[in-house]
């Protein structure tokens, strides 16, 4: 191969990569509320009870790097309002969840309702302050 | 509210002290990426793609199919008449063989991985505590696909096929710069599928806060 086609080549390399990079980055943060539709009970995914109020429900695998530091945010998130319980699953262990609620990168995070309803759903390592946000949304109209 | 939840405890903070920073692997990927660049840039300016001058004067049948040869129509890959020793000291062979080596290190004991001893001991210091870890089996699982990418490609190199090595380099300098610009790990992301697919995981598992 020339060394100009060497170069054109290595650059094409390049690009594809970034754009890869780019797309599956902005695929991975996502906020995304969801319609209502069926509660999931504490049993389906192995707790013996949901928050009083509300639920942060974090999905987790042993591969996952991010994982350990937003399961502490949460927690601490989760400490910081009364009625809310934070549950982390791994999905290592259980493939049928990661089927259930199509989960397709580690973190993902829900937050259910009092009745075990879905509201938020956040890809990848949410941000503290939208998941506040979020949140007291959902302790809000329990309030009302 | 902190409730305990059934099933194993967090179990995190103790693993915390076996894994590996993040950022620590991010330098790896980006001197891997620097690697696998140059392994290309030779593969496609070196012996890897290079074809034979053309040299009139002589031509070969090849006897199955009786198809004949004729060098000036379509010359021939240089990499196919070179020795086995030839293919070996080419430079992007040279390039994989380091990245390999660096693979298999991590695959086995990442935690003496050169690389990471170096970020260890001077960057560690003086950076914030991780934020983010991997623990042994992620390391080990794209370790190990580096690692088959890269021997693949050299197998095929010192047997003769042209372009495998430089398609075996692209391959993993897109997979390193994905972790090292972006932190994108596609090891991880492919496990997660393997798991959905039912090919990894065992037993059930939940965690709560403390």
């Amino acid at each position: 191969m020339t060394v100009s086609g060497a170069l054109l080549g290595i650059a094409a390399l390049l690009v594809l990569t970034l754009a890869l990079g780019l797309t599956l980055r902005g695929l991975q943060r996502r906020t995304r509320r969801e319609a209502p539709a069926d509660a999931v009970g504490p049993e389906l995914v192995g707790a013996d009870a949901l928050g009083e109020r509300a639920t942060i429900l974090q999905f987790s695998t042993d591969f996952c790097t991010r994982c350990a530091a937003v399961h502490d945010e949460l927690g601490d998130l989760a400490n910081a309002h009364d009625g809310v319980r934070h549950l982390d699953v791994d999905l290592t262990h259980r493939p049928d969840l990661a089927r259930r609620f199509q989960v397709l990168q580690t973190p993902t995070t829900l937050i259910l309702d009092q009745d075990g309803v879905i509201t938020t759903r956040f890809g990848g390592i949410p941000g503290r302050a939208v998941v506040e946000f979020e949140l007291e949304r959902v302790l809000g109209s329990a309030d009302a | 509210m902190p409730e305990r939840g059934p099933g194993p405890a967090a179990d995190r903070p103790s693993r915390r002290g076996r894994c590996i920073d993040d950022r620590s692997l991010r330098l790896q990927s980006g001197v891997t990426a620097a690697l696998a660049l140059a392994a290309v840039w030779f593969a496609a300016t070196g012996l890897g793609t290079a074809r034979a001058p053309r040299s009139a004067g002589w031509s070969a049948v090849q006897p199955l199919t009786g198809a004949w040869f004729v060098p000036g129509a379509a010359p021939e890959w240089q990499l196919a008449t070179a020795s086995v020793a030839a293919r070996a000291l080419d430079p992007a062979f040279l390039l994989m063989a380091a990245i390999a080596a660096l693979a298999l290190w991590n695959a086995c004991s990442p935690a003496t991985n050169p690389l990471h001893v170096l970020f260890a001991r001077w960057l560690a210091p003086r950076l914030s505590p991780a934020r983010a870890v991997h623990g042994r089996g992620s390391i080990r699982f794209a370790a190990c696909l580096a690692l088959g990418i890269g021997v693949l490609g050299m197998l095929l190199q010192l047997a003769g096929v042209p372009w495998a090595l430089l398609i075996a380099a692209a391959l993993v300098f897109a997979a390193a710069l994905l972790k090292a610009a972006f932190g994108i790990c596609l090891g991880c992301e492919l496990s997660l599928l393997l798991t959905r697919a039912g090919l990894r995981g065992g037993a059930d598992g939940v965690r709560s806060r403390r």
